[in-house]
This record gives structure tokens, sequence and C-alpha cells, in this order.
């Protein structure tokens, strides 16, 4: 294991287990906040119901 | 007369204030909304949806201080006049807003009291809402503390409670939306419980998840759902050392951000390509990848993510002897490292510079001595190394573009 080689090799993963530390955290998200509106002009769709999906991406980042 | 003039205009200025809404104005919204508060009503049900409908309105604009003042009042209103169905709603949206804000246990009491009234009112609908909100709220809980610098497949014992709850949650939910044959919150819900086992670590359930997030988002015919599904099932199969699956998933995530014109994204997809086939010890195609991930990040004047790349390059280079190569890529990482203040990316490469060098001088000798002397020597020297920053989450890629290390000043 004192080859050149191997030396090498043991730099070369370096820039991956640090991809990999952060792949662990990393998920692509899907809405996180469902608001609710409650409609105030009469709605043909009858919109009692009404959602509001907010995206993904927010200030603070977490939801 | 004057009351009814008064009636008149609080309901013109809150119908326009939605319609502005509508049309994604949520600025012009608010002010007629705050216009028709001055004026007032009696009809305390259009008071409540003035409330209820501003609140979201500053959700949207990212004043979540104003958008909780006013779900408040929504509640506290709907409670005054015994409107349950309006308070389900006042305590989901309060709920959405703490969680925002990361108050988290305030939030799980507003998730609870909508939960309530829904299942005392039978509605279905609601009880699903319910259980999703629940889940979300402790989704981020769980990630908000793991952001905050636990070691990763190691996280406290809150994290692991936290998602352990959202995915129980999450399949409540499930377990409803289901039974009301509702496709896209099956799919929103799927997505975000692969991500929620993913986090756990439990990546055959996550790969699970996520392929039932494909299957539904295909058959809406929805590309950037079915980016992200491809790109998580990616990210879970390299944690299940499954990396030939793992680049067939990544390739269809790049094919997709293509389509979709995303180059961020492209970007990030080409980034897990050339690691996976470094991964895989196909260093020539690691290359390829790596550089087509330079191309875009130097496109998008994203320094970080240039950097990533050169490192990533001299690294795949040196694997593959090309040491005059990895010489160029470690110095140009050297460079962007020190023009960004990354100190811990200035020292790795500082130290791949070096090592190159000797080894390009060892190549003109045959001297192997010099060279088992330095080794113990470089070999502390990357132990002490110190760790560098870690990217928070790639979930909010519209914020963090390609290297999320530029969100790292948040939280």
């Amino acid at each position: 294991s004192s080859t050149p080689k191997s030396r090498m090799h043991a730099i070369q993963v370096d820039s991956v287990q640090r991809w990999m530390e952060d792949l662990r955290h990393m998920t692509e998200v899907e809405c996180m906040c469902v608001l609710q509106s409650k409609p105030i002009g009469v709605e043909e769709d009858g919109g009692q119901g009404e959602l509001i999906v907010s995206g993904a991406t927010g200030a603070g980042g977490d939801h | 007369p004057d009351d009814n003039r008064m009636e008149a205009s609080c309901l013109e200025l809150a119908l326009e204030g939605e319609r502005l809404c509508k049309l994604g104005d949520y600025g012009g919204g608010v002010s007629f909304f705050e216009a028709a508060i001055q004026v007032g009503t009696e009809d305390l049900q259009v008071l409540s949806a003035v409330y209820s409908q501003l609140g979201n309105a500053y959700f949207h604009l990212h004043d979540y201080t104003k958008a909780l003042e006013f779900h408040h009042h929504d509640l506290t209103l709907t409670r005054t006049i015994g409107d349950e169905l309006g308070e389900a709603k006042a305590s989901g949206n309060l709920g959405n807003t703490l969680k925002a804000m990361g108050r988290f246990d305030e939030a799980v009491v507003c998730c609870q009291r909508h939960l309530d009234i829904a299942q005392v009112l039978n509605d279905k609908v609601g009880q699903a809402r319910a259980l999703y909100n629940f889940g979300n709220v402790y989704h981020a809980k769980g990630k908000s503390v793991c952001w905050s610098g636990a070691d990763p497949g190691d996280f406290p014992e809150e994290v692991m409670t936290a998602l352990t709850r959202a995915a129980d949650y999450y399949n409540e939910n499930l377990a409803i939306v289901k039974e009301l044959g509702d496709r896209a919150a099956q799919g929103r819900t799927h997505g975000n419980l692969g991500n929620t086992y993913y986090l756990l670590g439990n990546f055959r359930r996550a790969v699970a998840s996520h392929e039932q997030r494909l299957l539904i988002a295909k058959e809406f015919g929805d590309r950037a759902a079915q980016r992200r599904a491809y790109c998580n099932l990616g990210n879970a199969f390299i944690f299940l050392g499954e990396f030939e699956v793992a680049a067939e998933h990544y390739k269809k995530a790049l094919q997709l951000a293509r389509q979709l014109k995303d180059r961020a994204v492209e970007a990030q997809a080409c980034y897990s390509l050339g690691n996976t086939y470094t991964l895989l010890h196909d260093y020539e195609r690691a290359i390829d990848y790596h550089l087509k991930h330079l191309i875009i990040a130097q496109d998008l004047n994203d320094r970080i993510g240039e950097g990533r790349a050169c490192w990533s390059l001299g690294n795949a280079h040196t694997a593959l002897g090309n040491h005059d190569q990895a010489m160029h890529f470690a110095e140009k990482h050297l460079e962007i490292s020190k023009e960004t203040g990354d100190r811990g990316g200035e020292l790795t490469a500082r130290m791949n510079v070096s090592d190159l060098q000797m080894v390009l001088g060892l190549s003109y000798s045959t001297n192997n001595s010099v060279l088992s002397e330095n080794k113990e020597i470089d070999y502390n020297r990357a132990g002490a190394r110190p760790r560098m920053s870690r990217r928070h989450s790639m979930e909010n890629l519209d914020l963090m573009k390609l290297t999320p290390d530029k969100t790292n000043g948040q939280k």
C-alpha cells in the first residue's frame, strides 16, 4: 500500500466522499405547504374547499 | 343607507383583493384586503375570509410574521362565531405558517386541532389534509435538526423520532387519499414518504415510495415530478451500493432536466453521474460528466460549482495517471477556492498540487524512498484536514443553484 498508485487512489475518493456526505441530506421535495383558502366571491365550482398549494421553495429553505 | 354602502364597499375591495391574488399579484391583493378591513364589515364570514386570504397572501410574500397575525385573527374570529369548519382551516393555515417559521411544537398543536375538528365533522378530506400537514411539520422538524450540524448517517435521536412520526402521519394520510381516489395527493405523499425513509436511512422503502411517486407522475405527464423521482431514486440506489442502477436513474433525470431546460438541475445530474462513474471506477465517463458539469457551472457563473468540478476532474485524471491534466485542474481548484474563500477546499487543493508536484518530479527519478518518507506526513495532514462546511440540502434548487454551499449562511 505504499505504491504511488494506491496513495493517489486514497486522494481521489475524497471528492466523492464529500459528495456522498452532501447526498445523504439531499431530497427533492414535493410541495410542503398546503394552505386552504376561504373564497369571498361566489364560485361556480363551489370553491369552499379550494386549496392553495404553495411552491416547494420558500424563504428559510425548509418547505 | 350608510351601512349598506359600507358593506358594498368592503366586499368590493375584498373581491378585488381576491381577484389580484388569483392572478398572483399578492402585493396588490394585500393592499385591497387591508383597505377592506379599514372600511369594516358586519358580515363576519366575509371578515374571516379576508383575514384568511390576507394571511395566505402574506405567506406567499414570505412575510410570515404578518401571515401569522392574520391567520391568528381568523382563528380567534371563527372560534368566537362557532364556525368549526372555518376554525379547522384557520388552524391548518396557522400551522403551516408556524412550520415555516421553525416553530414546530406550536405548529403540531394547530395540526392536532385541525385533525380533531375534521374527525368530529367526519370530514375525510379535512382529515387527509391535517395528516399531510402533520407529516410535513415533523418532516421539516427532522430536517431542521439534520442541517444544524449532525453527522450524516448518525442523526440524533430527536431527528429519528421526528422523521418516524412524519412517516406515520404520511402513511395515515395515504390510507385516506387512496380511499378518496385522489391520485395527485397520493403522488405528493409518496414523494414525501420516500424522502422521509431516505433521511431515516431506510433506502429500500425509499425506493418503493419513489417508484410509486414516479408511476403517478407519469400518469399525469408531470415531467418535473418525474425528474424529482428519478433523482431521488438515483440517490437511494447510491446508498444501496447499486451504482449501475443509480446511474440509469440519474441519466433519466438528466434527460428530463434538459427537456425542462433547467440548467442548474442538469448540472447537478451531471455532477452526480460523474461521481457515480467514479464509484464504478469508470474514470473516462466520470471525466465526461464532470466536464459537462464544469461547462454549465461556468455558463451560470457558479464559481463554487466550478471549483467542485475542478476538484473532481483533478481526482479522476489522477486516477487515470494523467498527472499533467490532474495538475491543471488542481491548480484551478486552488485558484477558485482562494477566490471563494473556501478554506477547506484551498487546503485540499494545496495538498493535491504538492502531491502531484511530487509525483511529476518522481517520474523523472527512480528514488522511491523519498515517496515513502513523505507519504506518512501527508496522510497525517489529510487526517487533520479541516472538515468543510456541508451543504444543507439540495431540495431548494432554485435557491441554491448548483452548489448549496451558497446557502450555508442560512439558519
